[in-house]
């Protein structure tokens, strides 16, 4: 029996998506309906050569190679001893405006954040150096623990950035444009979570009382402790950015020098070992979901469903704008249950034909797509960055951190909203500096 | 999230737990290497760099040696990974999941995984076979591309015995679900993946102090049955 291409690409992502849901690991599930998939339109023989082609032609992609670098910068950073001096130089900076110490905090955890790229430690770290000084200074618990769970989701914005890069692979768009237009949006994130602050601890000083009474000496003793923050995001920016290195060069380079800082700060070869151990583990399923995913793309690619899903995304009655918006209502729902990776790898071969028809960059929507993922790490019904930090600090019950949380997340919305409606503030940097 | 059962440093005494332990010791290994060819990228890179720019002396096949070893970090831990539930999956349905019907899914997505490695390993060694008989080589150096594309099928081979003793597990534990549970990762509720983060950031010492807020979970759970 015959079955049309197009009708057999709708039950393959039907069937996936059932076979995710009943547990299959994802990579093991894309390849079987992959696979089913592209035998039942060109054969058995053909078929199954090409699935056994993608394994090793997808995994052995130069740019792939930058990804390890990155992971490997994330676990070194825990031993640099970053994040108490970074706390200690942004709150010397910034401590004197209103809630001086969670702007502080938003600034300190966005620069470890952006280089560990792990936003629940994050949580974890800034829960342990950043909370008791604002308790000790009596700022409002809600406010110092929803700083601390919101701070981590910087994580993935500014580079390096791992996430970035696998939406890049996928998606067949410049890794180093990707990693440049998450710049912006970083730090404009950072700064609309301070302006929140600021706002609400300017109406109501019992919120967070400022910290004063640091000199200029003091602030510029305390800069020395940041550099490797500065040294990594800026080996990274500026080799996209002059060309003098590829993305995994740099990688390598900001690897290199976390390394040496952290021995400098007394990592001992067992930690080292740890890290290593753990960023090949996190580095096999990053791979092995990559090249599964690529397997059921293919099949897709046979079935000619993206085309057909973007047709008929383009054929609603609807503007661009309100398809936007309930593509990114799904993407927020989908990441309450699903982890970051995998929940873009699964969505984005179908979903994105769809948003470029309708005449949206690419780089834009990897931006928007990826904070939005980053939203959905503190809302509940999960919201684990918030179960970090009561768990760091049981005095702080949950339902506090979730209604600390609260004032950030109508930050993280108003933020997609002004990228929705300024795409510019994403793609200008990227095309400006690359051309 | 989940993760492996294992902790001790003793072989358990069944024949199942044996095996698990042993075989744990070699996906280690592998994990090991993988460990090592990262780094040795990373050195690797950091030499070209300055090679380049300060010596104007690159590496003579740079990229066809990084891309040669890439293999090895993208398959030689796929085995550790999987006993460790390192994959992504989603466990929301199965975290409802308790007892024999909990152990019949498990078991039933591990099947899938065996059957998908068989082919898997079958079809990528007839691409290995390929570039091995036609010679295939790097475009830059001319290395030789058949020792990568051996390592899939053998790194597949490990997954899947890494597969067949998670199916043997849970199937076992489907019969005798009161069973001390051997060689299967269990799945990790909110409160535990929270606490390895923690551990990951601070240390386990940290993470074991590690207190989560009994009334809101009681409170949602019970919000959750009643909805």
């Amino acid at each position: 029996m015959e079955i049309d291409p197009l009708i057999s690409g709708v039950i393959g992502m039907g069937a996936l998506m059932l076979m995710v849901f009943l547990g299959v690991r994802v990579y093991i599930a894309a390849t079987l309906v992959g696979m089913i998939g592209i035998v039942s339109i060109i054969g058995w023989d053909a078929g199954t050569g090409i699935v056994g082609t993608i394994p090793h032609s997808k995994a052995t992609l130069y740019s792939l190679s930058v990804l390890p670098m990155f992971i490997l910068i994330g676990y070194l950073a825990f031993h640099a001893g970053i994040t108490a001096a970074a706390f200690d130089a942004a709150k010397k900076w910034v401590g004197w405006v209103p809630g001086g110490l969670a702007v502080a905090s938003v600034f300190a955890a966005a620069g470890f954040a952006a280089v560990s790229g792990a936003s629940t430690a994050t949580a974890a770290v800034f829960s342990r150096v950043a909370i008791p000084e604002m308790l000790n200074a009596g700022y409002d618990r809600r406010l110092a623990a929803g700083v601390v769970a919101a701070g981590g989701t910087l994580a993935s914005l500014i580079p390096p950035s791992a996430i970035l890069v696998i939406y890049a692979i996928i998606v067949e768009q410049s890794v180093g444009a990707l990693l440049l237009a998450g710049f912006i949006p970083g730090i404009l994130s950072a700064i609309i979570y301070a302006l929140i602050i600021m706002l609400r601890a300017g109406f109501n000083p019992k919120l967070g009382p400022p910290v004063r009474g640091f000199t200029m000496g003091d602030r510029m003793r305390s800069l020395p402790g940041t550099l490797p923050i500065v040294a990594v995001i800026g080996i990274i920016f500026s080799a996209i950015y002059g060309g003098w290195a590829t993305p995994t060069e740099a990688g390598a380079l900001g690897a290199f020098v976390v390394l040496i800082l952290a021995f400098l700060h007394g990592m001992r070869t067992k930690q080292l070992k740890d890290a290593l151990f753990e960023t090949a583990k996190l580095t096999v399923m990053i791979f092995s979901i990559i090249w599964g995913v690529l397997v059921f793309v293919r099949f897709l690619g046979f079935s000619g469903l993206p085309e057909a899903f973007a047709e008929w995304i383009l054929s609603l009655p609807f503007p661009p704008t309100m398809i936007i918006v309930l593509i990114l209502c799904g993407y927020a729902i989908l990441g309450m249950f699903m982890d970051a990776i995998g929940m873009l790898l699964l969505t984005l071969p179908v979903v994105y034909p769809a948003v470029i028809g309708l005449g949206y960059d690419p780089i834009w929507f990897g931006i928007i797509v990826v904070k939005m993922v980053e939203i959905c790490l503190i809302t509940p019904p999960i919201g684990l960055n918030c179960y970090v930090v009561n768990g760091v600090r049981p005095d702080i019950p949950l339902s506090d951190v979730f209604r600390g949380i609260g004032p950030f997340f109508i930050a993280d919305v108003l933020t997609v909203a002004l990228f929705i409606a300024f795409p510019a503030l994403i793609v200008w940097l990227p095309q400006t500096m690359l051309n | 999230m989940i993760t492996h059962s294992i902790a001790s440093n003793e072989p358990p005494s069944g024949l199942l737990g044996k095996f698990d332990f042993w075989f744990s010791k070699l996906e280690n290994f592998l994990n090991g290497f993988s460990a090592i060819a990262i780094f040795a990228v990373m050195l690797l890179g950091v030499t070209q760099v300055l090679s380049r720019k300060l010596l104007d002396l690159p590496i003579y096949g740079y990229i066809d040696f990084i891309e040669q070893s890439m293999v090895v970090f993208a398959f030689f831990g796929i085995a550790y990974c999987q006993r460790l539930g390192g994959h992504v999956r989603m466990d929301l349905f199965m975290a409802r999941f308790k007892g024999r019907i909990l152990y019949f899914f498990e078991a039933l997505a591990t099947l899938v995984g065996l059957f998908v490695i068989t082919i898997l390993i079958k079809t990528s060694w007839l691409h290995f076979e390929r570039a091995y008989d036609f010679g295939d080589s790097t475009i830059d150096i001319g290395l030789p591309i058949w020792p990568a594309k051996l390592i899939i099928p053998l790194a597949f081979c490990i997954l899947w015995i890494r597969f067949a003793v998670q199916t043997v597990g849970f199937t076992r534990m489907f019969f005798y679900p009161n069973a001390p549970i051997i060689a299967i990762p269990v799945i990790e509720d909110v409160e535990e993946q929270a606490r390895n983060e923690i551990a990951d950031a601070l240390g386990e010492e940290a993470a074991a102090q590690a207190q989560f807020d009994q009334n809101y979970r009681k409170k949602t759970d019970r919000n959750g049955e009643n909805a």
